[in-house]
């Protein structure tokens, strides 16, 4: 019994749970290790009475959809509805529209047993003081940023647990109470924390004493949360220090990474610095997120070093920041300028990210009308998002001074075929500015300009369609054949996309996707074969799909009529 | 227990009419009650608080759910709701006892097919302890318990009534690809919606037993209804109401009539 057995079932019964997270306490009021006295706690941190003996633990509150034969499980069957708002990726751009979860309980009077530990001692009647929920709120203050998890699955006659369902984890945003005896509760994915955090840290410390631009030992008034040795920033001065001794960062040289040495006052802040050399994108990525309060366990590092190796490996960075900014803000950059695709996958309760090229046909699944369902099917092409010129303006002059194409010493420029008045004619520029590249990066910029402009030749299109669910398949990247998208000849013809939203538009029931495609729709790709490939006229289909052939003639066509390749 | 006359519904001359009743009093809300045994988690409170919660014994075997009324009352239903009785083979029998020691059999052991709900009738009778006897081979589970005066309606069901036990129970989302093949179905168990109405009842009959009712259905409190408790008594409605409750009404002179909503659950 599995979530897709069960969803293949005609007259399945969807069921939908939700549990949250939320932090209590282990010991037992008054009783030793807690010294609290007097009237009893809740055990929820909110109303402690005795902190320093607090004992962290979880208490799950699971809620589930109200209806009828409810499984004889702990659950708060309070569920009124619930939508999931599918984040929206946006590859080689940013971290996109967030995941999110909306879900609308009951609230009502309650007993609080299973909820207060103390209820039989309590000198009141619970069910005349407060509800469900303005008592849960009241007692646990601090919810926001705690795990969410949402269950859609199937009710069984058997059941027991929760195993033949999908698990869905978010992060409480915010619950508020309504006025008809309800509560929303908003729950996020984890990208919200990096829209919070910044990176690197605010400067913990300033100067005790002045530093003169001659000086090379800078007193701090509290040195204890800085590195041993690395970078600082006074002013506008980028310095360097080889060590610390108490209070005092030594070995300091000013006026490193192009800013200019100069003197500073008692009281100047000493903001750290963080610095990359040859560093790979997915490591300066992880050292953000994780910066930002995101648990590592929420990062497949491994199945990010895969892609690194086949994808990535032109993208070591070289950089220094030097001023706090939002870590999203950071890797929205890092998304852009080294073509990643990365997204909240809320299924696999991990961090998700893949290089953005064009979809490989022999890996991707084809999606036919025979599972869209009817009338669902749209495409708009978006012809404002093409591109013909691609510009990366890097290496910056001074890492203290702003990013802007005046403080930058090199330009790699890239421009595509579409600028033939046969074509388009017209020119679509993109300019962007790095600074996490520099002088040794030209591969890099080389790189993104070539995919972005790859991805962009023609008109991208943006692609709606729904499915049952039955009919989900899992990945991102799929080709999609419709009689919509047709040969010049009138044939219909596969294209290939990229998925930048999913959503069960009805829970467990009908999927709803958005897709982009993915790579000029006309244009043939493939990779460099083996040495013991044969001539394309007597390889088999699956690898004329998956390998790159020269043709011997003047025209880029082989002898069967079909385009010529482009090498990935 | 005597059959009414019941005009308005008839089914055919081997059914005669049928007896609407309704079994909302439950003697476990105000009296004291004690169970064989409960584990911490699920405790007999659970029995009658009217949420989605349910008491457990530690052990399986006989297990009773025993009230003290104090002083005899009178009793002439018992009920459950959202139990698993049916799958650890499980039966419920009413039983009374003027002293707490000797108990006898107010009704037969029920066994109850599925996870339907469950409403017994009994003669009348009045004692100070009541309880349900519970046997089951494996854990028995029950999130709604009630036992006491049955509500019966003494006029029939206006023409137009729909029996929820016998209507569609489930809404459904049918998804077509585009040659109009079905490529999945999903079924939604909501509960049912019924409307319970009746005319010619007197003011007094309305003072007495309908009022106290509406009372009831306003705090929220749910009621086990059977549309025809002495022709198919296992056609039980576990119901509550969804909104306010309407107020009965002169229809004609002298007469009032009531006319109610419910959402109702049968599984």
């Amino acid at each position: 019994m599995t979530f897709d057995t069960e969803k293949a079932k005609i007259g399945r019964e969807p069921f939908y749970v939700v549990k949250i997270y939320l932090t209590s306490c282990d010991n037992t009021f008054s009783v030793s290790p807690c010294n609290a006295t007097g009237e009893p706690c809740f055990n929820a941190f909110g109303n402690c009475r005795d902190v320093v003996n607090f004992a962290e633990t979880t208490k799950i509150y699971t809620f589930s959809s109200s209806r009828e034969k409810l499984p004889m499980m702990d659950f708060y069957p309070f569920i009124i509805d619930m939508g999931i708002i599918a984040g929206k990726r946006d590859p080689g751009k940013s971290l996109g529209k967030r995941d999110s979860a909306q879900i609308l309980l009951r609230d009502m009077p309650h007993h609080d047993r299973g909820i207060d530990p103390y209820v039989s001692q309590r000198s009141y009647d619970p069910m005349d003081q407060g509800t469900f929920w303005t008592k849960l709120l009241a007692r646990n203050k601090y919810y926001t940023g705690k795990k969410c998890e949402v269950y859609v699955g199937y009710l069984t006659d058997d059941m027991s647990d929760l195993s033949n369902f999908e698990k869905y984890t978010y992060f409480i945003d915010r619950i508020d109470c309504n006025n008809d005896n309800t509560v929303t509760l908003t729950v996020i994915d984890i990208f919200k924390l990096s829209d919070r955090a910044t990176y690197p840290a605010e400067a913990y410390s300033e100067l005790a004493a002045p530093l003169l631009a001659s000086g090379n030992t800078a007193a701090l008034v509290d040195a204890s949360s800085y590195p041993s040795s690395g970078h600082v920033r006074f002013n506008n001065d980028i310095c360097s220090y080889s060590s610390k001794s108490g209070n005092d960062l030594t070995g300091i040289v000013h006026g490193q990474y192009g800013s200019e040495a100069a003197d500073h006052a008692t009281g100047d802040s000493a903001q750290q610095c963080h610095v990359g050399v040859n560093e790979d994108c997915i490591d300066t990525i992880k050292t953000i997120l994780e910066a930002c309060d995101i648990d590592s366990s929420y990062i497949p590092y491994a199945d990010w070093q895969t892609e690194f190796s086949a994808w990535l490996g032109d993208y070591t960075l070289n950089y220094l920041l030097s001023k706090p900014e939002k870590g999203s803000k950071l890797i929205n950059e890092i998304i852009e300028q080294c073509m990643l695709n990365m997204w909240w996958d809320a299924k696999d309760s991990e961090i998700k990210l893949d290089a953005f090229i064009p979809v490989l046909p022999t890996s991707a699944v084809t999606i036919t009308q025979d599972v869209m369902l009817k009338d669902s099917f749209d495409y708009k092409d978006r012809p404002d998002d093409k591109l013909s010129q691609y510009a990366m303006v890097y290496d910056l002059r001074d890492y203290s001074d702003k990013v802007e194409f005046e403080n930058c010493t090199s330009l790699y420029f890239s421009l595509s075929d579409n600028s033939d008045p046969l074509k388009d004619g017209e020119i679509r520029p993109k300019q962007v500015i790095s600074r996490w590249f520099d002088e040794t990066n030209e591969a890099a910029a080389r790189t993104t300009a070539n995919r972005a402009l790859n991805q962009k030749l023609e008109n991208p299109k943006l692609i709606k369609f729904k499915m049952d669910i039955r009919h989900e398949q899992p990945g991102t990247d799929f080709l999609l054949q419709n009689p919509k998208f047709v040969d010049d000849f009138g044939a219909t013809k596969t294209i290939p996309v990229t998925i930048i939203s999913a959503k069960q538009e009805v829970l467990g029931t009908t999927m709803s996707y958005e897709a982009i495609s993915t790579g000029a729709v006309a244009q043939r790709y493939g990779v460099i074969a083996p040495n013991t490939m044969g001539l394309y006229t007597v390889e088999s289909d699956a690898n004329r799909q998956k390998y790159v052939f020269i043709s011997q003639n003047s025209e880029p066509f082989f002898a069967d009529g079909t385009e010529a390749y482009k090498i990935l | 227990m005597g059959i009414v006359a019941n005009p308005f519904v008839y089914s055919g001359v081997d059914e005669g009419r049928h007896l609407p009743v309704f079994g909302y009093k439950n003697l476990f809300e105000d009296n004291t009650v004690t169970v064989t045994s409960a584990e911490s988690a699920y405790p007999k409170e659970n029995l009658w608080d009217g949420f989605n919660d349910w008491w457990q014994p530690t052990s399986n075997g006989t297990n009773y759910i025993t009230v003290d009324c104090g002083s005899a009352t009178a009793a002439d239903y018992a009920g459950i709701y959202f139990h698993n009785l049916a799958s650890v083979s499980g039966s419920i029998q009413v039983q009374s006892s003027p002293d707490n020691i000797v108990w006898a059999d107010e009704s037969d052991a029920y066994i109850p097919s599925g996870t339907e709900p469950v409403l017994i009738s009994f003669g009348r009778d009045s004692f100070r302890y009541w309880r349900l006897k519970i046997i089951s081979t494996g854990v028995a589970k029950i999130g709604y318990a009630t036992i006491g005066e049955r509500l019966e309606l003494t006029s029939g069901l206006l023409p137009g009534f729909e029996v929820p036990n016998l209507g569609a129970k489930l809404r459904m989302v049918i998804n077509s690809n585009y040659s109009d093949i079905t490529t999945g179905v999903s079924t939604y168990a909501e509960g049912i919606e019924f409307t319970i109405a009746s005319e010619l009842y007197s003011l007094a009959w309305i003072r007495a037993n309908w009022t106290p009712f509406i009372r009831h259905l306003e705090l929220g409190k749910p009621a086990l209804f059977a549309w025809s408790a002495n022709n198919y008594a296992s056609d039980v409605v576990y119901c509550k109401v969804s909104e306010k409750p309407n107020n009965s009404r002169f229809d004609r002179p002298a007469f009032l009539s009531i006319n109610q909503k419910f959402k109702g659950y049968i599984e």
